[in-house]
């Protein structure tokens, strides 16, 4: 499992999964990544578009990140999911309290829309 | 026992008349549920392309599920995987040795309406319930066996 982040300009951090984010996939991230979002108003938009394998335990990881975000002010979006990954997240109705985007533009306006 | 020669199995498996099995055991750590999945796709399942996903997810999270919560310490433990393809449905099961757990009778999370009610877990069985047509559990001889079913293509 790969994790690659940058900072834009307009204060959106945009962070990028590739592989499966499966229980090996999940442990492999959820430090740095848990890491990268345990920070004060911080708007992140999480990439997925890389991520070819979705399960309940990265479902988790990604929940706990968006928690961990709002919690101090920021924001969760996730972007670009295969059909196999948006299917669970639809399943899991998590695609109800995480925006999910086909777009970097309309992601990128969301995480940053006023509150 | 009655003896079956490959040939005859691999003869009546091509056939189609009856049923090709294959099994693998896998060492229960976080490792198993991604090896189970690859395992699973390396040989032909007969489904769909829409449903052998949902069969692969449906595998690595009943794995996943074993290797979390079956003992208290997995290490030295095996999870072993068996997919059998019948006429009509293809038929993953798998068996461990841990703490006797019924995956359709255990409680699942309540769709959560906000972030703040969202737990972390619980997702997976409810994942493997909605998604796999049939699911049977068996406990026999200190042993979890977890079956699902998913009807073959055409």
């Amino acid at each position: 499992m790969e994790l690659e982040h940058d900072d834009t300009a307009d204060g959106v951090r945009l962070i990028r999964l590739k592989g499966r984010l499966d229980l090996e996939g999940a442990e492999a991230v959820d430090l740095k990544l848990t890491s990268l979002c345990a920070v004060r108003k911080c708007n992140v938009i999480l990439d997925i578009a890389g991520v070819e394998f979705l399960s309940s335990i990265g479902v988790s990881v990604i929940v706990r990140v968006a928690r961990a975000l709002t919690s101090r002010e920021g924001r969760l979006v996730l972007l670009g999911p295969r059909p196999n990954v948006a299917d669970v997240l639809m399943r899991t109705q998590i695609d109800q309290l995480i925006p999910v985007f086909g777009e970097l533009d309309a992601a990128r306006s969301a995480v940053l829309a006023p509150a | 026992m009655e003896s079956v020669s490959p040939d005859t199995l691999a003869a009546a498996a091509s056939s189609g008349l009856t049923t090709s099995m294959s099994s693998r055991t896998f060492p229960a750590d976080r490792t198993a549920p991604r090896a189970a999945a690859a395992w699973f796709r390396s040989a032909p399942s007969g489904l769909s392309e829409e449903r052998a996903a949902d069969a692969e997810l449906c595998l690595d999270e009943l794995v996943t599920n074993v290797v979390r919560y079956a003992w208290d310490d997995p290490t030295g433990h095996e999870i072993r995987v068996e997919v059998e393809r019948g006429q009509e449905e293809l038929t993953i099961a798998v068996e461990d040795d841990g703490r006797a757990f019924d995956p359709r009778e255990a409680p699942l999370p309540p769709m959560p309406r906000s972030l703040d009610e969202a737990i972390p877990g619980g997702r997976g069985l409810m994942l493997v319930r909605s998604i796999a047509p049939r699911v049977a559990y068996e406990r026999r001889d200190g042993r979890n066996r977890v079956t699902i079913a998913f009807p073959l293509a055409g």
